[in-house]
């Protein structure tokens, strides 16, 4: 119960810090006194009522909002103004006069909304943002059925690139805004969730429907507020709260149904009875196609009771038919909100219910939220915001790696598609083996490949990530003078993970047949973690403007945050009884207990001061020092300031009125942000106890635990800090039907915290440096336009794309490039796969050059090199020209066929020295493209986004386009058909068994562009009148998600990066097939 | 403006900012405070000991893929390639070189931060701490034996690392590398506990003889190839003799009867096959060291120092000693079931033809390192010899080396999971044998072939022939009366003598015993045993029986200096093959090219078919060896160091 430790602890130091508060608080005791009492009623230029329209003395918060039937009533002091505004109204000034009774007529608003932004520690009006923050189109992403409000957010924001690392439910996609700034960092911005900064991303654990806005702080002006931790960019998210009125319900319910977008096309029983065959004949006599019916294997296997024309006949027997379905998807969400003048209050809650495609995977989320704010007195608000979530993600992931030992034969993807399509068949022509209920196929060598029927395997693992979080966060405002507001907030984040596995007797882990299982037998382990987070944060706000041209505000903040983090894990191999699952445990053998703690302790000051004359000329100028645990005694601090201005010249006299122009801004900004996402200790060495083999020993029969350096001290560890200039122009036209941003950034990020490689000989292979420096570079355009807005039929678009140039300037001491391995597989696992290289960008793809095949005409075919009597006839008779490069194997071993890459360095031979870039893993460019219609109360949208330029290593066809590890009974796609034979030597690719030695090559290198369109929605609303009055709206819709992809790409989906990182962006193995959606709803308010 | 903050801190916050940012870690205890007490230092010690039973020392990469690519052995897996450093056909971006390399780094930093704290610890006797110091010293000159071994010039480091950025680590001459390696390991000589006693008679760890033994085998290898400093055989000699002297060990003459393998498999499996013509095989001294280590079970009058890899055994280990289940062994891989008894092993490395006909008839270590028997699919509890047909033919060269074999692994309560790869047999680090011929090599180079030489020699061989403690095993048997009217031949029954498990059968020809084959040679003849016939239906035939004698495997008397090192070439082949000193010693005698050259000529000259794959493997290494020439007698710097270490220079030829 630390969440309640915790909660109690830190309202404990609330009070003792701020007594003065409360005593202050205390002593408020009268309002003004000269005040009258004014009511009126506010209606639209038709004269109808208007419910909910706020009604604020100027310059000071709201205090009255008008009823049902649009009347109201307020006190206010002796000629003052009021200023009336309602959502999607101009707002209107009144200066009371003697008169008590109002009849306030407002104005529709023109259609784009001046709206309120949400920036750190604060809200203004778009038209005085002076930074770089964009309001993300919440109405139009939440039209997309998904789980949470992230992944709609792709290709909606210029300059924010949100990509998943596959389709497995549950999930979070990666989101980087404006390119990656750290090499071995993480490069995720900061999240603030109503005020509450968190490092890590917790969209699962909200509801998208509690979701009010979405703001990306993309420049170092909006971000450097939050200092250290700002460095990639934030993203604030601010849910929905209570709103003065009767109460509104809403329910909103959609089901729909996820299916497989594509399907690899494999061997047939055919294609793959004559691969075998070729295999056998090959690996028996190197390449001798001389005499092909020597010695097969695979004939006393398959053509034992037929002949190769039966397998024609066959239907070939595909897993991904088995493994995958059309599964449901479901989604119900109610809320309750409303509120007086002095309480507002929103309750909502809602499930969603995500069955994967995939048998045996899926997502879960229950999740619970109140807000309350309550208006004490002009002086005194105080609210409370909670939200709790559990969520359960199931399933074993498709690239599950098992980092120490990688062998990709455990896979699912890579086992499904590699079943065979067919066994022996026997005299009647029937498959002598059942392949689809087989657990183990008989024909696999269990003991060198983990393949096990990967549907069984996959509906038997079981592996549950259950998520319990908990926020709450409290604030409390005090109006000291009008001008001045004191908020103090304190808050927890409370979040318990447990994650759980079982590999029973029929998975590849869990089973005595296979290698793997064999060592563990039926195991199984649990493990928790515990992250409890609390911030107290108290924010003076002063807001003043003199003489009606000079608007000041000026903000000081004082904050800290703290962090403990447990984790504890058992695990348990050799568990005797499987079906009792997880609870049967502890009747295995125990095996290593986990236990890790930590914490980290944030102290922030930070000031800002915004200033604008007469809504033209804007300037801020920010500052924070920020104070981190992370680092030692002489770094512990670091300072960030950042300014920016703003030029409104559409408000200058000499385009005030342009009928053209409606809206032009001029804003630059530069400034520094950090980060600090290293260990909490990483400034120190500790000694490790390890245990067992890798870090023990043994004395004199006795297992002796070993202490180990854990890695090596750098006491000089200090934050990263990355400075941004920032320069952009607003323009609108048209009385803003068009809408235009233009926006150009560089970023240079310096002291770059880089796990960087020091020499071995030191004793450690690399150590937290402060080295290297990574420059970003971009430039965004964001259009909306209005094309048609006609009284029943309005036509809108907006379109947004975003170019980003990384470059890596600098790497660690005497580094010219890091080179960077994917252990996907065993064989591949210490091959550099990627690299970072001085003057390039990040996430280059790394390999050899292919150069297709070898043909006859590379060969001398005199030299017969086998003259013993026994083996006569066998062996090779080609022998590779002396003038022709190698690739890679011994020349004499090379044969007609096999796979030739070009020799970079014209040695004459190919090793590591010829490998060179051969593609790059970041797009050139991003972006989207939405169009929404309305005819009368129909709508529809359609919402395309796409990615252009990055490449990707299709792993898959390493091992499925040509076997290179030369597996056995592993069947391959079925362009594998179109290998090089004598018979085909047109061919580029390589023929059986002609992959040479080990190495990524350019040969699975493949364009990634997509366009995809991403959500189409269409929905209709019955009027008020249909519904006789009897609710509020109701809306019926169908919307769909990744409905169509254009793409040249060959592998299954061009958006994923099973390995992903900034240094290997883009690469494709086994991943999670994604899932097209449709679902239909409806949406009723009460 | 710090300053500016911690006075804002100071009246804002509760607690001081200094107090609130300095968090203490709970996961870790920082290395200042820790070699406190003895518990603590073991913890450390084995932090040093530990690289050695990892992958990439003895645990596999060392002795399987760096060592193997000699003329003792050929690697079988995986089955279509060639390259890698097993072949010799590999660059300095090779993982097998960096991690090597790393994990003796990584050894010596831990043994550096023993000797740079140790001076904190209170509460600790003396012996206790100076046993301590002084392995942590020693080790950390061994690892620096194996790097300039390697490697040639290195960076000598002797202090821990404290600054990451201080990366520009110049190499140090050789000459002052293996000074500093034998100043280490003399301080060392007086620190460490003076014998195995006080370690429970254990050979994890190192003692006095130990640290003399490696101490004669520094100076052997400073004598060589690419020192070639000749003043230091002298002091190898003297090295030598102090583990001689010390009488702490000698050559292991005990057996056990023959070994019961862990199913349970006795006489039939081990028995002598007349179809495949193997001979019969015992049990014998030689041997029973191996079959010690292969039970995981110390025996340190031979094994004086050993990787103790039975950490590796601990539950749900991982990853570790592959010595008996990847390397070295019998391989059951396929055999459903039998796994968890005989204990998982796909063996990869088979012994050459080379080594094979390097033995002499009545030599007992032949049949010990070279399997004569497989597991059989068919018949998975027992064992098919191998056929041994033609020694030209391509099967002998599928014989998998077998000096450990798991099938002899302890099964049950608190034993090694069988059924993973991770196996408890210990590996040898240095064994008496070795020393006995180190001494006969330093001695010869000093004063050359003297009795004393011959004497060390001649005891490793006479031990190779069974013939210890004034026991011998059968040589032959003479019928002194062939007797007459036997239909059948007779059984013939061996009694007397001491000795056991002798076996021969008869033939018969016109009612005559004519020939008698021995099937056995037994062990432990104190004399020559009776022989007699039973059965046949015949009567009369007599015979005798001869024992080995010492001269039949002494070596020849009268060896000029050159050739009795030519003995001492041959005679740590045939002993101490597969213990990842072969390869160092043809190297470090400068022979190594031309005894690739030999092994090339030997395969071409039997009429090998070149389609058996073994062959073209080893043929493989071989052309891949003298294609790379001088460069392959030191390893190149791996990328990981050169990349970064401005300082590093690249050995020549990579």
């Amino acid at each position: 119960m630390s969440f309640k430790k915790l909660s109690f602890s830190t309202l404990f130091r609330f009070k003792l810090i701020y007594p003065f508060l409360l005593f202050t608080i205390l002593s408020v005791s009268s309002l003004s006194a000269q005040s009258k009492k004014v009511s009126g009623v506010v209606k639209d230029s038709s004269s109808v009522s208007l419910p909910g329209v706020s009604i604020a003395l100027k310059g000071k918060s709201t205090f009255a909002v008008s009823d049902a039937k649009g009347n109201f009533s307020i006190n206010v002091p002796e000629n003052s103004t009021l200023v009336f505004s309602g959502i999607g109204y101009e707002p209107i000034e009144l200066k009371i006069s003697n008169k008590s009774y109002y009849t306030i007529n407002l104005v529709t608003k023109a259609l784009i909304l001046d709206d309120v932004v949400v920036i750190g520690y604060g809200s203004t009006k778009r038209s005085d943002v002076t930074s770089s923050i964009v309001k993300a189109p919440i109405e139009d992403m939440l039209l997309a059925p998904v789980k949470s409000i992230d992944e709609a957010l792709q290709g909606r924001v210029a300059g924010v690139v949100v990509s998943s690392n596959d389709g497995q439910p549950g999930s979070a996609p990666n989101i980087t805004i404006r390119g990656n700034n750290s090499i071995s960092q993480n490069n995720s911005p900061l999240y603030v969730v109503d005020g509450f900064p968190l490092e890590a991303n917790s969209f699962n654990d909200i509801n998208p429907a509690d979701i009010e806005s979405i703001e990306l702080l993309k420049d170092a002006a909006a971000t450097a507020i939050y200092g250290a931790r700002g460095a990639n960019g934030v993203i604030m998210v601010t849910t929905k709260k209570g709103k003065v009125g009767v109460p509104v319900i809403s329910f909103n319910t959609y089901t729909g149904v996820q299916s497989m977008n594509k399907k690899m096309d494999l061997m047939s029983p055919y294609d793959f009875i004559v691969y075998q065959r070729e295999r056998d004949s090959l690996s028996n006599n190197f390449f001798s196609l001389i005499n092909p019916n020597l010695g097969y294997v695979a004939d006393s296997l398959y053509l034992r009771s037929q002949n190769l024309e039966a397998y024609k006949n066959v239907k070939g027997f595909d897993l991904q038919d088995k493994i995958f379905g059309t599964t449901w998807l479901r989604n119900y969400d109610l809320s309750i909100r409303g509120g007086n003048q002095q309480t507002k209050y929103s309750l909502s809650g809602g499930i969603f219910d995500q069955e994967g495609i995939m048998v045996n995977t899926g997502f879960k989320r229950h999740q619970f939220r109140i807000t309350i704010d309550q208006t004490v007195n002009t002086r005194i608000k105080w609210g409370i915001i909670a939200n709790y979530a559990n969520t359960i993600q199931k399933g074993q992931t498709p690239t599950y790696i098992n980092t120490g030992n990688p062998q990709s034969s455990l896979n699912i993807m890579n086992a499904v598609w590699s079943y065979r399509p067919v066994s022996p068949l026997d005299a009647n022509g029937n498959q002598s083996i059942n392949l689809e209920d087989e657990v183990l196929d008989p024909a696999i060598p269990s003991t060198v490949d983990f393949r096990i029927n990967p549907y069984i395997n996959q509906s038997h693992i079981i592996n549950n990530n259950i998520a319990n979080n908990l926020i709450v966060n409290a604030y409390l405002e005090y109006k000291i003078i009008p001008s001045l507001t004191l908020r103090v907030t304190a808050g927890i984040t409370s979040n318990l993970n447990r994650n759980e596995q079982f590999y029973d007797s029929s998975t590849a882990r869990g089973s005595i047949r296979t290698n793997f299982g064999a060592q563990f037998g039926v195991n199984g382990s649990i493990s928790y973690i515990h992250n409890n987070t609390w911030i107290n944060e108290n924010i003076l706000t002063f807001n003043k403007v003199y003489n009606k041209k000079h608007s000041l505000n000026a903000v000081g903040i004082i904050s800290q945050q703290g962090n403990k983090s447990y984790g504890y894990g058992l695990r348990s191999i050799f568990v005797p009884n499987q079906q009792l699952g997880l609870s049967g445990l502890d009747e295995g053998t125990p095996q290593s207990v986990t236990a890790i703690s930590s914490n980290w302790a944030l102290a922030s000051f930070t000031g800002r001061i915004t200033y604008d004359f007469a809504k033209k000329y804007f300037a801020s100028f920010s500052y924070r020092a920020d104070g981190s645990s992370k680092f030692s005694q002489n770094n512990k601090w670091a300072y960030f300031p950042t300014g920016s201005f703003k030029w409104k010249f559409s408000n200058e006299s000499f385009l005030r009125g342009n009928k053209i122009l409606s809206d032009g801004n001029l804003r630059g900004s530069y400034g520094l942000t950090g980060n600090n996402r290293v260990n909490d200790f990483s400034y120190l060495a500790g000694l490790n106890i390890g245990y067992g083999y890798q870090t023990g020993y043994v004395f004199n029969n006795v297992i002796q635990t070993s202490a180990l350096p854990s890695g090596l001290a750098n006491n000089n560890l200090k934050w990263e800090t990355t400075s941004q200039g920032n320069i952009a122009l607003d323009l609108g036209f048209f009385k803003d039907r068009i809408k235009l941003t233009v926006e150009a950034y560089r970023k240079t990020t310096t002291d770059l915290l880089l796990n960087a490689a020091i020499p071995t000989s030191l004793g450690y292979n690399s150590a937290f440096k402060n080295i290297g420096s990574v420059q970003n570079q971009g430039l965004e355009l964001s259009i909306s336009t209005i094309n048609i807005a006609h009284k029943n039929f309005t036509w809108t678009t907006d379109f947004n794309i975003s170019w980003n140039e990384n470059k890596v300037i600098d790497l660690s001491q005497n580094q010219e490039s890091i080179t960077v391995n994917v252990p996907f597989d065993r064989t591949y696992s210490t091959l550099p796969a990627y690299i970072a290289k001085r003057g390039q960008p990040l996430g280059l793809i790394f390999g050899l050059v292919w150069d297709g095949v070898y043909q006859y005409s590379d060969f001398n075919n005199n030299t017969v090199i086998n003259t013993s009597a026994a083996n006569a006839g066998k062996g090779s008779n080609w022998v590779l020209k002396d003038n022709v490069t190698t690739n890679g194997r011994a020349r004499g071993l090379i044969q007609p066929g096999d796979i030739k890459y070009k020799d970079i360095n014209g040695d004459g031979i190919i090793n590591s020295a010829d490998y060179t870039v051969i593609g790059r893993g970041l797009p050139i460019h991003t972006g989207g493209f939405n169009n929404k219609f309305t005819y009368k109360t129909l709508d529809v949208s359609l919402f395309f986004q796409w990615s252009y330029g990055n490449e990707i290593q299709n792993a898959n066809d390493i091992l499925l386009n040509g076997n290179s590890n030369n597996s056995a009974v592993y069947s391959q796609f079925a362009k594998y058909n179109d290998r090089w034979t004598p018979d085909n030597q047109s061919s580029t690719t390589f023929r059986t068994l002609g992959s040479g030695p080990t190495f990524f090559s350019s040969r699975t290198v493949e364009d990634g562009s997509y366009i995809r369109l991403k959500t189409v929605s269409i929905g209709y609303t019955f009027t008020k009148k249909l519904l006789k009055n009897r609710l509020q709206s109701c809306r019926i819709y169908m919307s769909a998600q990744n409905l169509i992809t254009w793409t040249n790409y060959s592998g299954m989906d061009p958006e994923i990066s099973s390995f992903n990182s900034a240094l290997t962006p883009g690469f494709d193995f086994s991943g999670y097939p994604r899932a097209n959606t449709v679902v239909g709803g409806i949406n009723i308010t009460l | 403006m710090k300053y500016l903050f911690s006075f804002l801190c100071s009246i804002s916050l509760i607690t001081s900012c200094k107090k609130f940012l300095n968090t203490e870690p709970t996961d870790f205890i920082q290395a200042e405070i820790y070699y406190q007490n003895s518990s603590q230092l073991l913890n450390a010690l084995a932090g040093v000991y530990s690289p050695l039973t990892r992958d990439f020392l003895y645990g596999y990469n060392y002795t399987a893929l760096m060592n193997v690519s000699s003329d003792e052995g050929s690697f079988t897996q995986p089955a279509n390639a060639d390259v890698g450093i097993v072949f010799n056909n590999f660059d300095y971006t090779n993982s097998i070189v960096e991690r090597f390399w790393s994990s003796c780094y990584n050894g010596i930093e831990n043994a550096n931060l023993i000797i740079a704290n140790i001076g904190n610890a209170k509460n600790l006797d003396t012996i206790t701490k100076n046993a301590a110091l002084g392995e942590a010293l020693f080790l950390r000159g061994y690892y620096h034996f194996l790097l300039v071994q390697n490697f040639g010039d290195i960076p000598l480091k002797l202090t821990p690392t404290t600054d990451p950025n201080n990366i520009n680590i110049p190499r140090i001459p050789l000459k002052d590398v293996y000074a500093k390696i034998v100043a280490d390991m003399k301080l060392a000589e007086t620190l460490v506990y003076p014998n195995p006693s006080f370690i429970g008679n254990s050979s994890s760890r190192i003692t006095k003889t130990g640290v003399q033994g490696i101490l004669a085998r520094v100076y052997l290898y400073m004598a060589g190839f690419p020192l070639r400093d000749a003043t230091a055989y002298n002091n190898g000699l003297n090295y030598a003799n102090k583990v001689i002297n010390s009488g702490v060990h000698g050559l292991n003459t005990f057996f056990e009867s023959n070994p019961v393998n862990i199913r349970g498999q006795l006489g039939d499996s081990l028995n002598y096959s007349l179809i495949n013509g193997n001979p019969g095989y015992v049990n014998n001294p030689y041997s029973q060291v191996f079959l010690y280590e292969s039970k995981s079970q110390y025996f340190t009058r031979e094994n004086i120092w050993e990787a103790d890899n039975s950490a590796a055994t601990t539950a749900g280990a991982t990853a570790g000693g592959l010595i008996g289940s990847q390397a070295y062994g019998i391989n059951n891989n396929n055999l459903a079931g039998e796994t968890a008894v005989l204990g998982r092993a796909s063996a990869r490395i088979n012994a050459t033809q080379f080594l094979y006909v390097a033995y002499a008839n009545g030599d007992l270590r032949r049949d010990w390192n070279i399997s004569t028997y497989s597991f059989s699919n068919a018949i998975p509890t027992r064992k098919a010899y191998q056929t041994r047909g033609n020694e030209a033919s391509g099967t002998l060269i599928n014989r998998q080396a077998a000096k450990w074999r798991r099938e002899f692994e302890p099964i049950g309560v608190g034993a090694p999971n069988k059924q993973g790869w991770v196996t408890g047999i210990k590996y040898p680090l240095l064994r008496y044998a070795d020393v006995l011929l180190m001494q006969a090599e330093a001695e010869n180079q000093v004063f050359g072939p003297t009795a004393t030489a011959y004497e060390s020699l001649n005891q490793v061989r006479r031990r190779a022939f069974g013939i210890v403690a004034g026991t011998a095993p059968i040589k032959s048997i003479s019928i002194t009366n062939g007797g007459a009217g036997y239909i059948t031949p007779p059984t013939i029954v061996i009694t007397g003598g001491n000795g056991s498990w002798a076996s021969a059968i008869a033939n018969v020809l016109g009612g005559r015993v004519t020939d008698i084959t021995i099937t056995n040679a037994g062990v432990g003849f104190g004399s020559a045993p009776t022989i007699s016939f039973i059965g046949g239906s015949g009567f009369g035939a007599t015979a005798t029986a001869n024992l080995y004698e010492a001269s039949d495997a002494e070596l020849p008397k009268g060896l000029s200096k050159p050739a009795f090192q030519d003995s001492i070439v041959s005679e740590r082949f045939k002993e101490l093959c597969f213990e990842s000193l072969r390869k160092p010693d043809l190297i470090r005698w400068g022979i190594y090219l031309t005894q690739m050259q030999k092994i090339l000529a030997y395969n071409n000259s039997t009429g090998i078919s070149s389609s058996n794959t073994n062959i073209v493997r080893g043929n493989t290494l071989i052309s891949n060896t003298l294609a790379a020439g001088n460069k392959i007698l030191l390893l190149p710097i791996p990328a990981a160091e050169i990349s970064v270490n401005k300082a590093m220079t690249q050995n020549p030829g990579w």
